[in-house]
C-alpha cells in the first residue's frame, strides 16, 4: 500500500468519528430528524466510506468509490435518506482528512470528488 | 445433450427464490450426476452467476436479507452433494495448494468453489476460510510451503487487508506464487496490479488451468 493509505487505515476511526461531529455540527437538525440512534448510524456509515475511500486510494482507482457512493445514494434513499446527505458526509469526511492528515488528504480529495459527482448521475 | 448453464442458472434462481429446495438442488445436480455439465462449469456457469444475480436482487432490494441468506445456504449445500459426486472421479495426486478470503473479506463461496475444483482435480488444498488475518496467513504458508497462495477478494473493502496480505508474504518469501480472484479483482483491474500478484483469475476454469501451469 502506498504511504498515504496506511495513513487513512492507521487512523480510519477518528476519521470517521471527526466526521461525524463536522456533520451534526453542520446539520444539527438531524438529531432531532434521526433521533438518538442517528448519531451512532452516522458513525458506522462515515467509518464505511472513508473504508471504501481507502480501498480506492490503495489501488488509485477512483470508479471504487464511484460505485460505491452510486450503491450508498441508491441504498440510503430506500430509507428515506437523500442524496444531499450522503454528499454532506463525503464533504465532512473531506475536511476531517485535512483536519487530521493533510498530507493523505491531498492524495484522497479527488477521489471524494469524484464519489460526490458520481452522486449527481 | 450437454445441459445449457444459461437455463439452469436461471431456472435455478427461480426455484430458490420460490422457496422450492427440492426442485432447485435438482435443477444444477441431475446434469451434473448424469455429465452433462462438468464441476468447473456447472460452478462458473451456473451458480457463481446464480449468486452473483442474487446478491444483485439483493441490492437492488428486490429480494430480502432472507431470501438471499436462503439461496447462499442452497447453493452451499449443492455445492457439497456436487463435491461429493466429483471427489469420486478425482485421480492425480498433486501438490499442496493454500487457499484464504483476506481480512475483512467474508465472502468465502467462491474460494469454496475453487476448493472444490483443485481437490477434484487432486490438489491438496488448505482452505483457509473467511477473514484470514495477514500475519497468520504467513505464518501458515511458511509452515506448509505450498505451490501457490489463492487469495479471493469479493468485496472492494477488503482490498486494503488484500494488498497487506500480499505485502506481507512477499517479504516472509519473495518468490511465493501468489494467485488472486473474486469478483472485486476481476471488476477492479488495478487490484492487481497494486498487489503485485503472480497472476489473476476471473473464473474457475481460468484459475484450474493457472495454476496447473505454475506448478510446472
Amino acid at each position: 500500500m502506498t504511504r498515504d493509505a496506511a495513513e487513512i487505515a492507521l487512523h480510519q476511526h477518528v476519521v470517521a468519528r471527526r466526521a461525524t461531529d463536522l456533520v451534526y455540527e453542520r446539520m444539527p437538525e438531524l438529531a432531532g430528524a434521526y433521533g438518538p440512534h442517528g448519531r451512532h448510524a452516522c458513525e458506522r456509515d462515515a467509518a464505511f466510506h472513508v473504508r471504501f475511500l481507502l480501498a480506492s486510494v490503495a489501488i488509485e482507482d477512483r470508479s471504487v468509490f464511484e460505485d460505491y457512493a452510486v450503491w450508498t445514494r441508491d441504498l440510503l434513499a430506500r430509507f428515506g435518506i437523500p442524496a444531499a446527505h450522503v454528499a454532506a458526509a463525503f464533504e465532512a469526511v473531506g475536511d476531517a482528512l485535512e483536519e487530521l492528515l493533510p498530507t493523505a488528504a491531498a492524495t484522497a480529495l479527488p477521489y471524494l470528488e469524484a464519489g460526490e459527482a458520481a452522486l449527481g448521475r | 445433450m450437454a445441459a445449457d448453464p444459461r437455463r439452469l442458472a436461471a431456472a435455478y434462481v427461480e426455484h430458490a427464490l420460490a422457496g422450492d429446495k427440492p426442485r432447485a438442488l435438482a435443477t444444477v445436480l441431475e446434469p451434473l450426476r448424469d455429465e452433462r455439465i462438468e464441476l468447473t462449469a456447472l460452478y462458473d456457469e451456473v451458480l457463481a452467476p446464480a449468486s452473483a444475480h442474487v446478491g444483485d436482487l439483493w441490492h437492488s432490494g428486490e429480494i430480502t436479507v432472507a431470501d438471499e441468506h436462503f439461496s447462499t445456504r442452497l447453493t452451499q449445500e449443492a455445492m457439497a452433494r456436487a463435491r461429493a459426486l466429483a471427489e469420486a472421479r478425482a485421480q492425480e495426486r498433486r501438490g499442496r495448494v493454500v487457499l484464504a478470503c483476506p481480512p475483512d473479506e467474508h465472502h468465502e463461496l467462491g474460494l469454496r468453489m475453487l476448493e472444490d475444483v483443485l481437490e477434484a482435480d487432486g490438489w491438496e488444498v488448505h482452505a483457509l476460510g473467511a477473514g484470514t488475518p495477514a500475519r497468520d496467513l504467513v505464518a501458515y504458508v511458511a509452515k506448509v510451503r505450498p505451490v501457490a497462495v489463492a487469495l479471493s477478494c469479493g468485496t472492494p473493502i477488503a482490498i486494503p487487508g488484500l494488498l497487506e496480505a500480499v505485502e506481507l508474504l512477499r517479504a516472509g518469501d519473495p518468490g511465493v506464487r501468489i494467485v488472486l480472484g473474486g469478483r472485486a479483482v476481476e471488476r477492479y483491474p488495478a487490484i492487481a496490479g497494486a498487489a503485485g500478484a503472480t497472476a489473476t483469475f476471473t473464473t474457475l476454469a481460468e484459475a484450474r488451468s493457472g495454476i496447473a501451469a505454475l506448478a510446472g
